[in-house]
């Protein structure tokens, strides 16, 4: 069957896609004590769900944990990294969940930028508690866009700790959602049937799912899936947020990786480890 | 069915102890490089 050929309109079907990919969602939060839950409205009216747990009056500093796509803020394994985290260095800690994961309202997951409003929520939490600085610590895809698009355009924000972050949000749907279809074993028939040519629609440019997720947001953006991409943002030079990547589970989260990577791939672009995102080597899309 | 908590899916929780081995030394120095920056941006602030 040729990808044409769908009968859905493509937001019902891409919608279809999400719910399957995303079919356990979660709803807890941490029982320490203090810990409040700040449910919200994103800035297009999307219900979002949050966490923040503040053992201290005044805190030094405070961190937002971002979860990755298929994700929540419910992940027990990360929260006792998230709480030793809190005690270790006197910070407030947070959890949220993305639109369509967690506790949060259906929508479409644009890989960066509609996730990025969330953060400006935990901001407004911060604020009411008066807290100071903020650093994002982030894993996998949606958080990892979303923090980077925040670090590079919100000026509250300090920091950012970045694990197995993807080139573009693009490159994140192909690898994902493309995946999911491609190995899962229990896709609905019509899924299915559907899987190799929409991985291979993917593949080629994103069309189709990338002028759907953009269509959906125009209100909001102009075209939101190329607004999660950090090279459409700079900093202020006012503003200079300090971010570290890490790559990925594959080379065990080692720093050591990524600075040979980064060696090998740019060592004859003059590339600096420490550099402003327009100084960065660019980026081919495709 | 798609495991989306457990070890082995890329976007869900696959975070094994052996790959945290080294994350808070790494994370030690991040913490202290931000701390570092927000003072002397603090001090710059006062100077000023």
């Amino acid at each position: 069957m040729e990808f044409n050929q769908i009968t859905q309109p493509r937001k019902a079907f891409l919608e279809n896609v999400f719910k399957h990919i995303i079919s356990l969602r979660h709803h807890d939060v941490p029982d320490w004590p203090t810990v409040s839950r700040f449910p919200a409205e994103a800035k297009d009216g999307i219900s979002v769900f949050g966490w923040g747990y503040c053992p201290n009056t005044y805190p030094i500093g405070s961190l937002l944990f971002l979860h990755g796509f298929t994700g929540s803020s419910r992940c027990q394994h990360l929260w006792e990294y998230v709480r030793e985290i809190s005690h270790r260095y006197d910070f407030a800690v947070g959890g949220c969940d993305f639109r369509h994961h967690g506790m949060s309202d259906d929508a479409l997951s644009t890989f960066g930028m509609a996730e990025s409003w969330m953060s400006r929520r935990f901001l407004s939490w911060r604020k009411i508690a008066g807290f100071l600085g903020l650093t994002f610590f982030s894993a996998n895809l949606s958080g990892e866009m979303a923090a980077q698009v925040s670090a590079a355009t919100n000026p509250k924000v300090d920091a950012a700790f970045l694990m197995a972050l993807p080139a573009w949000p693009w490159q994140a749907i192909d690898h994902y959602i493309g995946h999911n279809l491609h190995s899962a074993i229990c896709l609905p028939d019509e899924l299915d049937r559907l899987a190799s040519p929409f991985r291979k629609l993917l593949k080629g440019a994103g069309l189709g799912v990338y002028d759907t997720i953009n269509d959906h947001y125009s209100e909001h953006q102009v075209k939101i899936l190329d607004s999660g991409c950090l090279f459409n943002h700079d900093c202020s030079p006012a503003h200079d947020p300090l971010v570290l990547y890490l790559m990925g589970s594959d080379d065990e989260y080692g720093i050591e990786h990524t600075r040979k990577v980064w060696g090998h791939w740019y060592r004859e672009e003059s590339a600096r480890l420490n550099a402003r995102p327009s100084e960065s080597p660019k980026q081919k899309n495709g | 069915m798609i495991e989306v908590d457990g070890a082995g899916h890329p976007g869900g929780c696959d975070y094994s102890p052996y790959q945290w081995e080294g994350f808070f030394p790494l994370f030690d120095d991040f913490i202290e490089t931000v701390m570092a920056r927000k003072g002397q941006a603090q001090k710059l602030l006062e100077d000023n």
